[in-house]
């Protein structure tokens, strides 16, 4: 799993390229919360266009990193995701509370990071 | 058909026995496809089978298992038109089924599961069977139609 990270205003943007499963759950979310922890962090979008594939484990970490935005009064944004992924979005009913967007100008516009 | 308990119709199996590390997680569901591969299933098929392999392979790792390792065993078998999973441990079983199947239940919460896993395998999978015993372990088997593999699949070699 590869992970990058980088800061604009307040909005996290987070980059995943590999697999999102139970065995690379725990580096992602550590990676993430590790970030998080600078208070002027408002918003954070994952951009998952190099995401190959992502299960059950994936949708975990994502819904305790929603929580702690969304107590910040932030959003949550996804970024790119495949049709694969897709599935597991509508499945767990995902997309009713973490915004999908086809590329990441158009999620940092939405979320005011330009 | 079954004819003299072989059952006839059974193009092609396969049985994989793997530690359960998380490692292996990739490692079961790669193959899996793979083998279904042959069965010149859609894109959307063969990712259903990927997905739903990875959820019931985890489940056996992290439930059955808990902090302790075991074998995790992936049994596979092409039919004409579908294809059979099965994937079993020797773990701790589960208590009530019914439960544990229900959306976001999760006997982990500490752990930041979702509680999707067998509601992501019942989705993506056409059947979906749950065995278990306390101290004996689990076995998820679950059936895939594969609507594209009519006719196409040599009967022979």
């Amino acid at each position: 799993m590869q992970i990058a990270g980088k800061k604009i205003n307040d909005i996290l943007v987070v980059s995943l390229e590999g697999e999102l499963d139970h065995h690379t759950a725990g580096e992602v979310r550590e990676y993430i919360d590790n970030l998080l922890e600078d208070p002027t962090i408002r918003n954070l979008i994952i951009d998952m266009k190099k995401l190959k594939f992502m299960d059950s484990s994936g949708l975990g970490v994502l819904l305790g990193r929603y929580k702690i935005i969304s107590r910040r009064g932030g959003e949550l944004g996804v970024v790119g995701i495949n049709t694969q992924i897709d599935r597991i979005f509508v499945v767990s009913g995902l997309y009713k509370i973490i915004k999908a967007y086809d590329d990441l100008k158009q999620a940092l516009n939405d979320t005011g990071g330009y | 058909m079954i004819q003299g308990g072989i059952d006839m119709d059974k193009i092609n199996e396969m049985r994989l026995r793997f530690l359960s590390k998380s490692s292996n997680e990739s490692f079961a569901r790669v193959t899996i496809a793979a083998f279904a591969s042959q069965m010149d299933p859609t894109l959307g098929e063969i990712s259903d089978i990927k997905t739903a392999i990875s959820e019931a392979v985890t489940n056996a790792i992290i439930h059955g298992y808990e902090d302790k390792t075991g074998y995790v065993e992936v049994y596979a078998a092409i039919y004409p038109n579908k294809f059979v999973v099965e994937v079993s441990d020797e773990g701790v079983g589960i208590d009530d089924i019914e439960k544990a199947r229900q959306p976001l239940y999760t006997s982990k919460p500490e752990l930041e599961r979702s509680g999707m896993g067998f509601t992501v395998m019942e989705t993506f999978m056409d059947e979906l069977k749950v065995i278990s015993a306390i101290n004996q372990g689990t076995k998820v088997r679950m059936v895939k139609y594969i609507r594209s593999s009519i006719n196409k699949i040599g009967r022979s070699e």
